[in-house]
This record gives structure tokens, sequence and C-alpha cells, in this order.
């Protein structure tokens, strides 16, 4: 019984690191129509940036901020730049996204160097609890915390508030929705920049579990894409819920049948394209 | 601007040689830049040769039928690994023999494959792809008796084509790829210029359209896709020969990477896009990789952010446009 | 359209600087014809953290002969292998083809190395890795020359620590589901199972696995843990481990793979940590501090993570593999035809800060190996030998090979 318990543990902490971070790439699918496939450097550079304020004494809590502010600045600066002129154009978005992880992989190795870094959680939370027979770290019970509180305030801004109104309008119906007068570029570019804000934020909260290092864009990556698929791009309460599905997956994978525990992700992605693929809780076909 | 064409027909050949002089000369390049070249060099134009041939299997299905695939490498992998298996496990030996299992092999793969994936269309038919992809590639880790696992298959020999007394060099390898993309992009060529090829960029452009007329979309869309999984199969084949090596890499999202970024950066809407795409990233990837060792990613990285803002729609794409002014400079009526 | 055509010829005009750069530059004819090794590093991919003291170990070994032996200059000629087996062998063609290098080392991982042994089947010429070998590599031919060893020569020196000085009698293993951290972790199995231990439990672990949670719950409790995972891999694992709580002492049965700035990362945790290696830098003899003394005039220059200190076991071998090249070369007197070479690397013995090395018919290493723990020296962490095997055959013994039981 305590080994199903902290095995859920392990899948929904796991799950609440990939909601955070998959939360960027849902808006940004939903909102703009763009496949930002640059989003695991962003979640690689909210980890960087936080470990160069913690080395240089900084508080952890103001790390994961910056890194998520930086990440938000990158993701601001690739929006305006580059991607708000590609909208609809797949080809394009691939090429580009996918040269600026080239890009910002090597800038990383370039920095930071090869190994894998971490930096570690406050002291406060530094020490492993008691359940039942086994122990588990007090740090990821915060991350599932975190992760609940971060789940209720983009809940509210998008399902309650007059912006996430004009955005899921947006989502609808672009043109539409700039009929009716809004800033739609604006509203874009808000979205966009808080997407890779609290994806940033994500990949510094995990360094301390998983650490940070320059080839682990894309494999991130790979996991959001399935979490947004399953979840349903768009809906923040669907990327919860497909997050966790996959988190969950993924430890009981792991702890019941090893082998095959990377099958099991991309079985349950094919499985749930076929059947219903605009997500579980998609607002959209793409 | 309205030009009025006075010149008289006698100019007409002026104007074929302008048209066509390009694809001749650059046809010509191919067959004669190997003897020019060091030996190293024949080596990387074989692999821009091979890519080439994968490049173009994509691009049947993306440029033309409007079907993005990130698991293509699937069956390149798949060729690759059958071609291996055969000579290096069961030893045959043959090239004939073991070439067609695994390009067969290849394109059984696209025919389960693709019943799968032609389920959904657009990004999620990426994802989906993606995702077959990369069960190729946990297989081909899983299955170590048979795939070797991490380290996968080494020490393939050069094909044996049954040729008493022949032996390979660099060089007769060159031209065996050459002549084996020849084919192919004849049989391509073939196939786009066809009704079936017209087809499928209408279904490109519009698939209710399509199926109004009375088309079976569906259809053209899986044997478009079947065939494209089939000349994959063929690099594939050619590549394990190539490198006498073959890795899980091959089959994973990775290599399906790069061959999407060398049809998108070669141009999807030109026949010959990906050829021109393979020649610029092989080659740009292995001598970025000479000079700068450590810091080659950010020049690939680079050209690929720098092409998309100023070379939309690829580069063979804007070579045309600009062969199009030059011709037009010189009185014909098109480029 | 200007802009469009300024970029065509922009990106033609690159790949052609780049193809011109690349092409060997005619060099004036020297004196003597340089004796050229060639060097598939890491610049880039998995294995790039160890890369700067694969370097420096490299460029110390030829410093220390002077730049030159038997009268000719030593050229290092380093390519960017991106750890990957496809562009390794992509590269040592290059090397071999227009370079015309004499000898070859590396690179990482093994199965890249593998690779590249296969493709060098043909030429001959003779092939050095960095760490050890696979199995299945030095099988391929007389060319490849493995003085580290093989991965089960590595672990089963760990084992039978573990069982004989240790007194540990039960282990669970877990490591990353890849041949060389199975033939790693065969040879601590294989040993402890031999003297009388016993294996509880085996986990295989995904390469690209980050978090270790459900595998660190599953695990079940014994005297110790086996493990060995890439360096990326065994980081997190060990930080993981510790996260949980876990206190069963950390045996990785294999190469070190944590370099010095692994273990400061880590902190106190570290301490104890035991690994093999057949070289390292903390080990107590005046030899091995005379090198150290050395590494560090020569490379004090270079910032910290750059490699000035011989924080990594990659740069140690790297060092070795070298040196013993050019111990090789000294002994022909200068006389690099492959089959020449091949025969003077069959029969050296080659004196070392770690003792002699040699290679035995099948050409896996002979010589010392010991078993290392981690500890804190000041407020540096880093390894001394707990014990120490002497001129041993850097494999594992045939008698005890298949001790441990399938799992």
């Amino acid at each position: 019984m305590d080994l199903l318990v902290i095995n859920l543990l392990n899948g929904i902490s796991f799950g609440m690191i990939l909601f955070l971070f998959a939360m960027g790439l849902s808006i940004t699918l939903g909102v703009m129509g763009v496949l930002n496939l640059t989003h695991g450097a962003l979640f690689m550079i909210g980890g960087f940036v936080g470990l160069s304020v913690v080395n240089a004494g900084g508080n952890f809590w103001l790390a994961v901020l910056l890194g998520g502010i930086t990440a938000g600045l990158v993701g601001l600066a690739m929006e305006w730049l580059f991607l708000r002129r590609l909208y609809r154009q797949l080809d394009d978005q691939v090429l580009l996204t996918l040269g600026l992880v080239y890009i910002l992989g090597n800038i990383a190795l370039w920095i930071y160097g090869g190994r894998v870094k971490i930096f570690r959680p406050p002291s406060l939370l530094a020490s492993p609890i008691a359940i039942g027979d086994y122990t588990f770290p007090l740090y990821r019970l915060a991350l599932i915390a975190i992760g609940v509180v971060a789940f209720i305030g983009l809940w509210w801004l998008i399902e309650r508030t007059r912006i996430g109104a004009i955005i899921r309008a947006g989502m609808d119906n672009r043109e539409m929705a700039t009929g009716l007068g809004v800033n739609y570029p604006l509203a874009c570019s808000a979205v966009f920049t808080l997407g890779a804000f609290v994806g940033g934020f994500a990949g510094s909260l995990a360094t301390p579990v998983i650490g940070v290092v320059f080839t682990m864009s894309l494999d991130i990556l790979l996991y959001a894409l399935i979490v947004v698929v399953v979840g349903g791009p768009g809906s923040v309460l669907g990327t919860l819920v497909g997050a966790l599905i996959i988190g969950v997956i993924d430890a009981f994978g792991k702890a019941l049948i090893q082998d095959f525990a990377m099958f099991t992700m991309y079985i349950v992605l094919i499985i749930m394209l076929l059947v219903k693929p605009a997500g579980i809780l998609g607002r959209k076909q793409v | 601007m309205v030009r009025i064409n006075l010149k008289p027909t006698s100019y007409a050949w002026l104007e074929q040689l302008v048209r066509f002089g390009p694809y001749i000369i650059t046809g010509l390049l191919f067959v004669i830049l190997p003897l020019l070249v060091p030996l190293y060099l024949q080596s990387m134009l074989s692999k821009v040769l091979i890519f080439a041939i994968f490049a173009l299997s994509l691009n049947l299905i993306w440029g033309y039928t409007g079907l993005m695939s990130l698991g293509h490498a699937a069956y390149f992998g798949m060729g690759a690994y059958t071609s291996a298996i055969l000579v290096t496990h069961y030893g045959i030996e043959n090239f004939w023999i073991s070439s067609a299992c695994s390009i067969l092999m290849a394109g059984l793969l696209a025919a389960v494959f693709g019943i799968i994936a032609l389920r959904v269309s657009g990004l999620y038919f990426l994802l989906v792809t993606l995702a077959l992809g990369q069960l190729v590639y946990y297989v081909a880790v899983a299955w170590e008796p048979m795939t070797g696992g991490m380290n996968g298959i080494i020490g393939i020999p050069r094909p044996d084509l049954g040729i008493p007394g022949f032996t390979w060099n660099a060089t007769y390898f060159y031209f065996f790829v050459l002549l084996a993309l020849i084919i192919c992009f004849f049989l391509l060529y073939r196939m786009v210029k066809s009704p079936f090829g017209h087809a499928l960029q209408g279904i490109r452009e519009s698939e209710t359209r399509m199926r109004v007329l009375g088309y079976n979309t569906w259809l053209y869309k899986y044997i478009a896709f079947i065939v494209g999984g089939l000349f994959a199969g063929v690099a594939g084949v050619l590549f394990s020969y190539f490198l006498g090596v073959v890795g899980p890499g091959q089959a994973s999202v990775t290599t399906s990477t790069i061959v999407l970024l060398i049809v998108i950066i070669g141009s999807t809407r030109v026949f010959w896009g990906p050829v021109i795409g393979a020649v610029v990233v092989v080659l740009l990837e292995y001598f970025a990789s000479l000079y700068a060792p450590a810091r080659w990613p950010l020049i690939l990285g680079g050209v690929f952010v720098i092409s998309v803002m100023f070379l939309r729609g690829g580069i063979s794409l804007n070579l045309l446009r600009l062969w199009g002014r030059v011709g037009y400079q010189y009185g014909s009526a098109k480029g | 359209m200007k802009k469009k055509i300024i970029t065509l010829l922009g990106i033609v005009c690159l790949v052609l600087i780049l193809v011109a750069c690349a092409a060997p530059a005619p060099a004036p004819a020297p004196a003597a014809k340089p004796v050229k090794i060639g060097n598939l590093a890491c610049f880039t991919g998995h294995s790039a953290d160890a890369n700067p003291w694969m370097l420096s170990g490299a460029e110390l070994a030829i410093y220390e002969f002077g730049g030159e032996v038997a009268g000719r200059p030593i050229e290092l000629i380093n390519e960017d292998s991106a750890s990957d087996p496809t562009i390794a062998v992509d590269k040592a063609r290059k090397m071999l083809e227009v370079d015309k290098v004499d000898v070859l080392i590396g690179p990482l991982p093994a199965s890249a190395a593998a690779a590249v042994s296969a493709f060098l089947v043909e030429s001959r010429t003779p092939h050095l890795g960095i760490c050890e070998n696979m199995l299945e590599s030095i099988q391929l031919g007389d060319h490849v020359f493995a003085h580290d060893g093989t991965h089960r020569g590595t672990g089963y020196v760990v084992g039978l620590y573990a069982y004989d000085v240790l007194g540990l009698r039960a282990a669970t293993v877990m490591h990353d589901d890849i041949i060389f951290a199975e033939e790693f972790v065969q040879g601590g199995m294989d040993a402890f199972v031999s003297r009388g231990g016993k294996i509880i439990q085996r986990q295989r672990t995904p390469m690209d696995t980050m978090d270790y949670g459900p595998y660190l719950t599953a695990m079940k409790k014994a005297d110790a843990i086996m493990y060995w995972f890439v360096p990326h891999n065994a980081f997190r694992f060990i930080n993981q481990y510790y996260e949980y709580g876990y206190d069963m002492p950390l045996l990785q049965t294999g190469c070190t793979t944590l370099g010095e700035q692994h273990l400061r990362d880590i902190g106190d945790n570290s301490l104890g940590m035991i690994s093999a290696a057949s070289y390292d830098a903390g080990i107590d003899t005046p030899a091995v501090r005379e090198f150290v003394d050395r590494w560090v005039k020569v490379n004090g220059h270079k910032a910290e993570e750059q490699g000035r200190f011989p924080a990594y076991n990659e740069g140690l071998t790297m060092y070795m593999s070298v040196r013993l090249v050019l111990e090789a070369i000294k002994a022909t007197n200068g006389d690099t035809t492959p089959a020449v070479l091949r025969k003077a690397l069959s029969n050296l013995k080659a004196d070392s800060p770690w003792g002699p090395v040699s290679f035995n018919e099948d050409g896996v290493g002979i010589g010392n190996k010991y078993v290392l723990k981690v500890v804190k020296i000041g407020d540096r962490y880093t390894r001394t030998d707990a014990h120490s095997y002497e001129q041993i055959v850097r494999d594992e013994p045939a008698e005890v090979k298949g001790a441990a039981p399938k799992m």
C-alpha cells in the first residue's frame, strides 16, 4: 500500500514539473498555432540562470524566479523577432525553432560546460520524510504544492479574467477577435511570454531534482509534446490532466515493467491520437 | 511591366540554354566532381547523395502530399538495419537479394505505420509519426541479440554485387550511389509529374476539394506514404554499406529531424530542392565541425535561422527566382 | 530580392570558406616527417564534459617527450566525434585518408570506439581506446590495444573488494540499459558471487531517464548498491539517491565517470563512494604526486573547468594512451609503419606513474588496478586508493565468467 502511495507521489511530482513546462507549449500552440520546438531550450535556460544565481550567492526562490523571468524575456525576443511572422507556416516554424535549439544548446555548452549541474533546494525542504516504510523527499512534495498553486493561478487567469477571455476567443477565431478591436498581436506576445516564463520557472524548479545540462532541450520537449497532445492544447485543466497521467504512467511503468517504460508513453500517445486527437479536454483541432 | 517580345525565333536555342543550363552543369558537376576532389571528400559526397535520396523520399509525402512527418527515419533505419542484419547475422552477402528484402521491409513498415498515422492530419500526424519513429528506435535499443542494442551493428562489408573480380574503392562507391540517386530521382520525378502526383498536390492544397471531385484521398495518401517509406529504405540500405555501422540513432528523432531540416532548407516546392538541401546541410555540418569542432552546432543553427528569415521557401526556390531574373534580363519570357 | 541574393551568396561563400579552411594547407616540408596521432575527441555530444581534460592529458604526454620522438616532431590532430559512432567513423576516415595518421585514439563512448575499431580492420592502423574497450572490439583484430582493459575487468576488482575487504554479502544492482554498463556491472557481480555473495535484485534503467524516483522506490534493501551509469545519469542518480534518504554504501562497479567537480557538487554525500580505475591522481606514491605537479605546472594557466587539475579519470587514460604510443614509437626508433608499430605496442613494457604497463597477446592491458574511495583533503573532494591489485590482466578472469546468475 505504501509502495503504491510512494509511486503515485513520484508520478505526481514529476507530472507537476511536466505540467508547468507543457503549459507554455500548450498555450502557444492553442493561441498562436505555432509549434515552438524551442520550448525545451527555455526550460534549460531557466535551469541555468537559476544555477548562476544560486552560485552567486542568491536565495533559492529568487533564483527560480529569475530563471523564469530570463526565459520569459528570451521567449519574448523570439516571438517578437521571429515567430510573429510565421503564423500557420509549419515549415518555417520547425526550421527556425530547431535552429534556435542548436544555437542555444551550444551557447549553454560554451558558458556552462558539458556536465550535469545542480543546485540544492532550500534547506528547509532538503530532507526526506517518512511515509510508512519508505522515505520520500520533501522537496518533491513541495513541487506538488507549487504545481497546484500555479495551476489555480493559471486557470483563473485563462478562464476567469478578461485577458483570458480574449486569448480564448483568439484561439477559436483569430480574425473575429481582431475584428472586435482587440490588440491581438500584443495579446499573443503577452501569452507567449507568460508561457515562456512558466516553462523557465519549471526548468529552474526541476533542477534540484534532475539537474540541468546542455543536451536536455529536446529530451524534455518530447515529454511535453506527449502531455499537450494527451491533455489537449489550449486548456489549462487539460494540460494538468495530461501531465499527471503521463507522470503517473512513467512512474508505474518504471516500477513495474522496467524494460518497456519508455514504450508505454509513446503507446499512450498513439492511442490518444487515434481515439481522441483533440486530447482529453482539448479546445480545438489544430 | 509589359515586354513585347520582338526577338526572332532563331534565338530560341539561347533561351533553352539559359533555361536548362544550370541543370546540365549541375549534372555534369556531380559526375566529374569526385574525380577532382580528394578521397575523403568523395566519401562525404556519397553521404550527400544518400541523404539526397532520403530527403527526396520525405518530400514526396511532405512537399507534394502535405504530410509533415517527424518519424521518417524509421524507414531509413529499417532499411539500414535489415540490410546490416541480413549481411552480418545471416550471411546473405548478395547485395541484390539483401537490399531488395531490406527495401521491402521498409515499405512494409510504412504500410503498417501508415494505417495508424493517416487517421490524423496536420500537427497530430507530425506527433504520431514522431511516436512511431521513436518506437522503432526503442525496439532497436531493446532487441539486443538482433540489433546489438545501443552499440548497433558494426563491421558491415562493402556490397557484394556478384561481379567476379570487382573490388570496391571510394570512387566506385560514389558512382554506385550516384547511379542509385539518378534512378530514384527519375522514378520519383515520373511519379510526381504523373496524374497521381498531381492528385497528391491537389490533396495538399485542399483534401476536401479532392474528395468532392471523387478521389479516394486516403488511398492516395497511403500509397504516397508507402512509396516514401520504400525510397527511405533505399537510402538506409546504401547508408549501412557506406558507413559499415548501423546504430539506433539511424531510426531516431535526431535523424528524422535532420532530414526534415534538409527538405525544408532545400525547398519543399521544388522537385530537386531536397538534393540541394542535402548538399548544403551535410557539407555544412561536416566542414563546420572540422573548422570549429566545439562551435559547429552554432553555425548550423545560425544558417537555419538566417535561411528562415531571408530565404523564405528554401534555397532552391530562391535559386530559381534568381535564375528567372537573370533569364528575364536576357530576353526570355520565363526563367 | 537583393537581400535574398546576398543571403544565398552568403551561404555559398560560407560553405566554400569552410571547405577551403578544412582542406589541409600546404605546409613547408619539415626536417623529419612528423608522427601523427589522431585524436577522436568529444567537443560536443554526451561525453563532452571530460573533453578539456582529455586534451590536457594528451598535451602533457607530448610535452613530457619534448614535442618529438626519435627525432620526429609529434603532431596531435583533434577532431570532433560528437560522441557518436557514425560521426566518429566519418572523422576516422578523414584522418586516415587526408591526415594520414599513424595511430588513432578514442573516441568516447566505448560503443563509438568499437565502430571505429571495426572501420580500421581493413587498414589495421593501431587503435587505442580512452578508458575501457568493448570486448568485441578487442576481438576484432590485433590493431586494437586496450590498455585500460575491458569493462568487466574494472567491475571485477570492485566486486572482489566489496566481498573481501568491506565484508558485504548481499547487493542490489542498478545500471543504464546499455551494453558497457552491463559489462561493468557483470564484472562486479561475477566477482562478488564467485566469492560467495548474493545479488538480490537487478534493475536496468533506460538511457534517457531523468527521474530515478520510481526505481529508487522499487530498490530492495541490501548491504550495498552496485551501479554504473554514464556521467549525466550517474550524477542524477546519486543526487536523487540521497534525496530519498538512502544510506547503503555506493559501489560504482566500473570506471569513475564523475570528476572532482561532480564530487564537489554532490558534497559530503560523496564521501566513501567506491569505484575503480587503472590510473588516478589521488594514488599516494611519489611518482603520482610528481605527475600531478607536472600536470599543474603545464596546465596551470587554464581555468579550473578547462583542465587545470587532473580531475577526471578520462584525462589520465588519455595521457596514458598517448604516452604508450610515444613509447612504442621510441622503441621502433621512429618507424611508424602499421605492422612495425603494432608489434612494438604488443611487446611494449612501459613505465608510468602507476607502475609498468604492458599488453597481453589479445591486446588487453596488464598493469595495476586500483579501488578508489572518495575522501576530502582540505576542502577538496578527491579520490584516493583504498586497495590496489598489482600487475593483473585488466580483464575478468575466465574462471569467474558467468558466476552471477542471469537476472
